[in-house]
C-alpha cells in the first residue's frame, strides 16, 4: 500500500509505503485464544485420563503459535517513508526494533526501476555515491513503476 | 533510536532483504527457496514421488492377493506392504499435495506477496524428505519396516524392530512440518488478506484450508504425544499403553483416533475446496449457497472431534458410549449432504463443459458419495460389528480417499496446471488418464463391498477360496489403476516441457484472482493488495 502527501511539484512531499495487514491486534488475540482454548481443553482431558505426554506437546505447539502472532503484531507497524525537501532526499526503513535513516542528495539521486518484459516491476531503488537503497518492498508492481516515475520527473536523473 | 545514515556509509548489506531479487538458480534454488511457489512445486512433486511408492506396495499387495496362497511374500513382509501403503499415501502422498496447493494458491487466492513466514515454510517442506528416508529406509533394518498396521496399535507397535523407532521419528518429523505449516497458512490468510479480500469473500479453497488448518493445530499434539508414549514404552520402562505394567491399550486406541477421525477430514477438506473452485468454473456460475458451504466447513470441522470412537466400536464400550458415537457420526451426512447438493445445484442448468478438471470433479462427486454413504453404514453399531476390519471397510476409505482426495488433487493438477506452468496440458490424454483412472478405480473397490460383506478379512496374504474370482478382478483393476498413473506422470511432465501457450485465464469461467496474473505468475506475484471489487 503507498501513500503520497503533497505532489511532484511542491518542494516538500513524503511516500509512504506500508504492508497490509488485514487481522487486527484484537483480532490476532481471539485467534490465538480460540485455538489455546481448544487445545488446552483437549490435552487437559487426555492428562486426566493419564495420558500426561499430550499437555508438554500442546504446550510447545502453542508458544511457536503465540510466537509466531507476536513477530506478526510486531511488524504490522513497519514502513518505509521516502520524503523529498527542496533538494533533500530522506528514506526511511522503520521497524519495531529500528528506525534506519538514509540521506541523500536530490540532484545526485538516480531511480532504479527494474521491470521485466512482461511489464512487472519487481524493484524500485535509489542510486547515490555507488550505493543503492531499496524503496518500496511493500509497493505493489504497479505502484512502484507509478511511484517510479513520479520519482524520475522529481529527482536528478532515471536509469530503467 | 532514529539514526540517519549518509548514503556514503551505507554498506551493501541492505540488499540481501525477504525479497531476493537475484535468486539463485540450479539446484540451489530449490534447497534455498523461500518463495511460495517453489515450496508448492516441491510439496507437490514429494508428494507425486510418495504417491508413486506407495502405489507401488499396493501393486505388491494386490500381485500377492491375485490367487488365494501364498504366492511371492512371506506374510509378515505382506504386513510390512499394507501397513506402510497406508501410512506412506496418508502422511507422504495425500497431506503434502494439500499443502502444495496451499502454497501455490493461497497467496495468489487472497493477493498475498507470499506466505506470511517464507524461511519457515522452506523448513516446513525440507523437513518432509527426511521422514520420507526414514519411512522408505525401514525396509532395509532387520526386521523390516513396520508391520502392525498404519494405526501402530499397541502391544503389537511395542514389541517391533528397530524401523517402529524410525517410524516413530519420522512421524514426529512430519507432525513438525505439518504444525509450522499450518500456522503459516492460518497467519497468512488472517494477516495477508488484499483489501476489500474480507473473510466471505474468500475463496472455497481458501476457506476449507483455514478450516484443515485449525484441525491440524488441534489433531497434531495428540498423535505427536501418542507415539512418544509408544517410545516411552518401548525404551524408558513406562506402562502407558502396556498391560503387563498396568497400562491400557485400549487407551491408545482412543488417543489415536481422537487425531485420526480429524485427519480424515484434514485429507478431505482441501479437496472440499477444490471441487467448490472447479465446479463453478466448468458450469459458468457462481458456486452454490457460498455462505452454507462455509458453515457446513465449519460444523464438519467441530464434529470431527466427537465421533472418534466409530473406528473402535468393538473393543467393549459401554451401550450409552456406542449410541453416543453412532448418533453423532450420523450427523456427519448433514453437512455433507449440503456440500453434495451444493455442488450439484451449482452445476444445475448451467452451461458445462467437460475438461479433464471437470471430469475429475463430477467423478469424486458420484463417487465421494458411495464413500460417505458405506461410512454411514459403517457407522450403525450392530452392522459395524460385523463389518468391522473387513474388506468393506477397505473399500469404503479408498472411496474417500482415492476417489475423495486423490482424484480431487488429480483434477486439482489438471486444473491449475496452465496457471502454474504457462502451458495447456494435453486434453486427450488428460481426459484418458480420467477414464483410465476411473473405471479402473470401481473395478479395483467396488467388489471389495462384496468381499466385506461376505466376510474376507483385511490385513491377510491368503483367503478362503470363495472370494477369489472378486479378488482377481481387483487386482487386474488395481494394475490398470497403477498403470495409468504412469501416463498421468507423462502428461504433467509433456505439459512443464510444452504445450499450447495458456493465457492468463484458459478457463473463461474461472473468477478467483489468480488468473488476473500472467501464467506462470511471476515469482513474486502480488507484492501488494489488488483491489477487489
Ligand atoms: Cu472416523
Amino acid at each position: 500500500m503507498v501513500d503520497v502527501v503533497g505532489s511532484a511539484s511542491s518542494l516538500h512531499y513524503a511516500i509512504t509505503g506500508r504492508p497490509n495487514c488485514s487481522l487486527s491486534a484484537a483480532g490476532t488475540c481471539c485467534v490465538f485464544l480460540s485455538i489455546a482454548t481448544i487445545t488446552l481443553i483437549v490435552a487437559f482431558g487426555f492428562f486426566l485420563a493419564g495420558a500426561w505426554v499430550v499437555l508438554p506437546f500442546a504446550g510447545a505447539e502453542l508458544g511457536a503459535l503465540f510466537w509466531s502472532l507476536r513477530y506478526v503484531c510486531l511488524h504490522a507497524g513497519d514502513y518505509e517513508r521516502l520524503t523529498i525537501d527542496h533538494d533533500k532526499v530522506l528514506v526511511e526503513h522503520h521497524t519495531t526494533k529500528q528506525d534506519v535513516r538514509f540521506e541523500l542528495n536530490g540532484y545526485w539521486a538516480r531511480v532504479i526501476l527494474d521491470c521485466q518484459p512482461n511489464g512487472y516491476c519487481r524493484r524500485l531503488a535509489l542510486r547515490s555515491h555507488g550505493k543503492e537503497i531499496e524503496f518500496g518492498r511493500f509497493l505493489s508492481s504497479e505502484e512502484r513503476l507509478n511511484v517510479g516515475r513520479l520519482l524520475k520527473s522529481r529527482l536528478g536523473g532515471y536509469l530503467s | 533510536m532514529a539514526t540517519t545514515i549518509p548514503i556514503q556509509d551505507v554498506h551493501n548489506e541492505h540488499h540481501a532483504d525477504n525479497h531476493p531479487d537475484h535468486h539463485p538458480t540450479g539446484w540451489m534454488r530449490w534447497v534455498m527457496s523461500t518463495n511460495h511457489k517453489d515450496i508448492g512445486t516441491l510439496y507437490l512433486w514429494f508428494s507425486f514421488g510418495m504417491f508413486l511408492f506407495a502405489g507401488a506396495l499396493a501393486m505388491l499387495i494386490r500381485a500377492e492377493l491375485f490367487q488365494p496362497g501364498l504366492q511371492f511374500f512371506q506374510p509378515n513382509v505382506f504386513n510390512q506392504l499394507t501397513t506402510m501403503h497406508g501410512l506412506i499415501m496418508i502422511f507422504g502422498a495425500i497431506m503434502p499435495a494439500f499443502v502444495g496447493f496451499a502454497n501455490w494458491q493461497i497467496p495468489l487466492m487472497i493477493g498475498a506477496p507470499d506466505m506470511a513466514f517464507p524461511r519457515l515454510n522452506n523448513w516446513s517442506f525440507w523437513l518432509l524428505p527426511m521422514a520420507g528416508l526414514l519411512l522408505i529406509g525401514a525396509f532395509f533394518v532387520p526386521g523390516g519396516a513396520m508391520a502392525g498396521g498404519w494405526t501402530m496399535y499397541p502391544p503389537l507397535f511395542i514389541q517391533g524392530g528397530p524401523s517402529y523407532d524410525m517410524t516413530i521419528f519420522a512421524i514426529h518429523i512430519m507432525g513438525i512440518s505439518s504444525i509450522m505449516g499450518s500456522i503459516n497458512i492460518i497467519t497468512t490468510i488472517l494477516n495477508m488478506r488484499a483489501p476489500g479480500m474480507t473473510l466471505m469473500k474468500m475463496p472455497m479453497f481458501v476457506w476449507t484450508w483455514l478450516i484443515t488448518a485449525f484441525l491440524l493445530i488441534s489433531a497434531m499434539p495428540v498423535l505427536a504425544s501418542a507415539v512418544t508414549m509408544l517410545l516411552m514404552d518401548r525404551h524408558f520402562g513406562t506402562s502407558f499403553f502396556n498391560a503387563a505394567g498396568g497400562g491400557d491399550p485400549v487407551m491408545y486406541q482412543h488417543i489415536f483416533w481422537f487425531f485420526g477421525h480429524p485427519e480424515v477430514y484434514i485429507m478431505i477438506l482441501p479437496a472440499f475446496g477444490i471441487l467448490s473452485t472447479i465446479i463453478p468454473t466448468f458450469s459458468r456460475k457462481p458456486l452454490f449457497g457460498y455462505r452454507s458451504m462455509v458453515y457446513a466447513t465449519v460444523v464438519l470441522a467441530s464434529l470431527a472431534f466427537i465421533v472418534w470412537a466409530h473406528h473402535m466400536f468393538t473393543v467393549g464400550m459401554p451401550i450409552a458410549s456406542q449410541l453416543f458415537f453412532m448418533y453423532a457420526t450420523m450427523l456427519i451426512a448433514v453437512p455433507t449432504g449440503v456440500k453434495v447438493f451444493n455442488w450439484t445445484a451449482t452445476m444445475w442448468k448451467g452451461s458445462i463443459s467437460f475438461e479433464t478438471p471437470m471430469l475429475f470433479a463430477i467423478a469424486v462427486v458420484c463417487l465421494f458419495t458411495i464413500g460417505g454413504f458405506s461410512g454411514l453404514v459403517l457407522a450403525i453399531v450392530p452392522v459395524d460389528i460385523q463389518l468391522q476390519d473387513t474388506y468393506y471397510v477397505v473399500a469404503h476409505f479408498h472411496y474417500v480417499l482415492f476417489s475423495g482426495a486423490a482424484m480431487s488433487i488429480m483434477g486439482g493438477i489438471y486444473y491449475w496446471l496452465p496457471k502454474w506452468t504457462g502451458h495447456m496440458y494435453d486434453e486427450r490424454l488428460g481426459k484418458i488418464h480420467f477414464w483410465l483412472t476411473a473405471i479402473a478405480f470401481n473395478v479395483t473397490f467396488f467388489p471389495m463391498h462384496f468381499l466385506g460383506l461376505a466376510g474376507m478379512p483385511r490385513r491377510i496374504p491368503d483367503y478362503a477360496l470363495q472370494f477369489a474370482n472378486f479378488n482377481m478382478i481387483v487386482s487386474l483393476g488395481a494394475f490398470v489403476l497403477g498403470a495409468s498413473q504412469l501416463l498421468f506422470l507423462y502428461t504433467v511432465i509433456k505439459c512443464i516441457r510444452s504445450g499450447a501457450v495458456a493465457g492468463n485465464r484458459p478457463w473463461e469461467g474461472a473468477e478467483t484472482l489468480e488468473w488476473t496474473l500472467p501464467s506462470p505468475p511471476p515469482y513474486h506475484s502480488f507484492e501488494t493488495a489488488p483491489v477487489i471489487k
